[in-house]
């Protein structure tokens, strides 16, 4: 890993946590503790498309850990990681077809980080309760899926037209 | 892995957008058509000690404790506490439950007669009122 | 690079493995005080919930009237007795009442027994107008007396009280207590539909209590999502009541009036830190109705800040907290009222 990459790795997983903390402030959807709405996903789509897959896993792992750590919050990580790496896993793949562009990418990732999340809930809970909010959750992922790819698509643009990546 | 994104949205995004709605479809079609007895069960317990468990379906049992007997009747539409020797007789006035979280409570007998399952398991940890 | 990835993803599935572990819940039920308990304590130990039970089998039997040898059957025959729990209840009931102009009282007892809605099994009936008048002449909590700081409590004779008002308050604060000198960090008293909140959910997030819809004993009005060392106490028309004449009497007795309270209330559930307050507060505000008990609630802000669930008998439901998420579709209409 070059000073450069880690750099960036190291920005990048700054942001994500401070929009995990931003995202805190506001009431989650559901009435399920740990849960978030998925905004550091933007961090994640950014990565995935400027650096590539394996440093986007980095990023996220670093998020993920640093931000149970500050909440001092051990079923909260369960949630986040799993929504995270379902996220990764999900958009990793869509973004492998040339025909979808960084919005439908996004809206499968903050759909997959939905699906993670009640999958957390449901471990946690030991419960097939969680499932129920499912069905609204993937519509609330669409939004926050086309908020995320757009902004993703934005700074993206502006990355390429300052040759940043 | 690093090469010039997509970002403007393509017709193809639209099918992800349908594939996450039919999901949602899916699940919603799944979790509110199902039956909701599925999860559903009576839960009888004495002194406090959970001692039975039994399905919605037609049966009648007796359950003795403390001195009196409660006879209780299930149904596929719910569990009543038909008759009982209890002085009270709260148990017998308390009628039908089926909802997951309504119990039946003798008393005298110390028996709670409960509805257990369903999605009311999860979302709180108490019951006030 | 790989390696460490690798590594990396280990120990995260690892660290999540640690939270699944959470603590698990020991559980125990209760028969005391009239009411099926349950109690929860998350990782807790059978010590700490045997402490419990016996704590609250000694309160069932030290605060019931009816228990010959308890200071409070002492005071109701001789109208003096000694006692530092019997004091400090006396003078807490003393201070709610003066709180709320009356519209609690422990001396009401021979009233509500009068209807049928005492501690004894009496017949529920509707008294005559000469039964009620003699009986209010001796309710009041002026006839009530503490001595300075001591454990002395006097009555005037023959007025009678009865601490059933305060009583399932004081069991929570009491089992409170005792859970926490046995170590334990977080549990949930159901003492029958009262609860009692106590330090914090293994997970660390809010405490979740809903609250039952007066209406339906399957449903609920709403949410309510607190954090620890919080007591819900819930009072109602239609927890005990009989009819006669197709008229229906319920149990909660206006003090002032001897009469069932006309309010306008049908369940008030209240929101305290302090488990007796909670406990008198509800039965007060469904005496007194809903303007007077916000008003109580605004006059009370400093000294015992407490909130409100109120459900009112043309279908509102009045809540001034924050942390309460009203149930859709119920034909109830919610007012966050501030």
């Amino acid at each position: 890993m070059t000073t450069k990459q880690l750099t960036r790795c190291a920005v990048l997983a700054s942001l994500a946590l401070a929009l995990s903390y931003v995202e805190g402030m506001f009431p989650p959807p559901v009435p399920l503790p740990g849960f978030k709405l998925g905004l550091a996903n933007l961090v994640t789509v950014f990565a995935l498309y400027a650096l590539g897959a394996r440093y986007a896993l980095l990023i996220l792992l670093t998020r993920v850990l640093l931000g149970a750590m500050f909440a001092g919050n051990a079923s909260a990580l369960l949630y986040s990681l799993l929504g995270a790496l379902a996220a990764l896993f999900a958009m990793a793949l869509l973004a492998r077809s040339r025909r979808l562009s960084v919005y439908g990418v996004s809206v499968g990732g903050a759909a997959a980080h939905n699906i993670g999340q009640v999958c957390a809930a449901m471990l946690t809970l030991t419960s097939a309760a969680p499932l129920a909010y499912l069905p609204v959750l993937l519509v609330v992922s669409l939004f926050t899926g086309a908020l995320t790819g757009l902004i993703a698509a934005l700074l993206l643009g502006a990355a390429q037209r300052l040759k940043l990546t | 892995m690093k090469r010039s994104p997509e970002l403007k949205p393509t017709k193809y995004d639209a099918l992800v957008v349908l594939a996450v709605l039919a999901l949602a479809a899916l699940c919603a079609a799944r979790f509110w058509f199902a039956p909701s007895d599925a999860a559903r069960s009576v839960v009888i317990s004495i002194n406090g000690a959970k001692t039975d468990r039994l399905p919605f379906d037609d049966a009648e049992r007796d359950y003795k404790n403390n001195g009196y007997t409660v006879h209780i009747r299930v149904t596929a539409e719910g569990v009543c506490v038909e008759h009982a020797d209890c002085p009270t007789q709260d148990c017998v006035k308390t009628g039908t439950i089926s909802r997951p979280g309504q119990s039946i409570v003798c008393l005298p007998a110390r028996i709670v007669v409960s509805v257990a399952g369903g999605a009311a398991d999860a979302g709180y940890d108490a019951v006030a009122g | 690079m790989k390696k460490r990835a690798v590594a990396l993803i280990l120990i995260c599935l690892l660290l999540a493995g640690c939270g699944e572990t959470a603590p698990r819940a020991n559980a125990r039920t209760v028969f005391a005080m009239d009411t099926v308990m349950n109690l929860t304590v998350y990782g807790g130990n059978d010590t700490q919930l045997n402490a419990a039970e016996q704590e609250l089998h000694r309160l069932d039997a030290a605060l019931a009237r009816g228990t010959e040898g308890s200071a409070v059957y002492a005071l109701n025959r001789d109208g003096t007795a000694a006692g530092t729990e019997l004091a400090y209840l006396v003078r807490s009931a003393l201070a709610i009442s003066e709180a709320t102009d009356g519209a609690f009282d422990v001396t009401v007892a021979p009233v509500l027994e009068l209807w049928g809605f005492g501690s004894g099994a009496g017949e529920h009936r509707v008294p005559t107008e000469a039964e009620l008048a003699e009986a209010l002449a001796h309710v009041g909590a002026a006839r009530l007396h503490t001595d300075g700081d001591t454990d002395h409590v006097t009555l005037d004779l023959p007025a009678q009280i009865d601490l059933g008002g305060i009583a399932k308050g004081y069991a929570a604060l009491c089992v409170k207590q005792k859970l926490e000198a046995a170590g334990a960090t977080g549990a949930v008293l159901d003492l029958g539909g009262d609860v009692a909140l106590l330090g914090t959910k293994p997970d660390g997030s809010n405490w979740r209590v809903a609250v039952k819809d007066p209406a339906d004993g399957g449903a609920y009005l709403g949410v309510l999502a607190t954090d620890g060392g919080r007591f819900v106490m819930t009072s109602g028309v239609y927890e005990r009541y009989f009819e006669e004449n197709g008229v229906r009497y319920h149990h909660i007795i206006d003090p002032r009036t001897g009469c069932p309270a006309e309010s306008g209330i049908v369940s008030a559930t209240v929101v305290c830190g302090d488990g007796i307050w909670a406990d008198a507060l509800a039965t007060a505000c469904c005496v007194v109705g809903a303007d007077a008990s916000l008003a109580l609630r605004a006059r009370l802000a400093n000294e015992t800040p407490f909130e409100l669930i109120l459900v009112t008998g043309d279908g509102r439901v009045l809540y001034t907290c924050d942390g309460f998420t009203p149930e859709a579709g119920n034909g109830y209409t919610y007012e966050k009222v501030s």
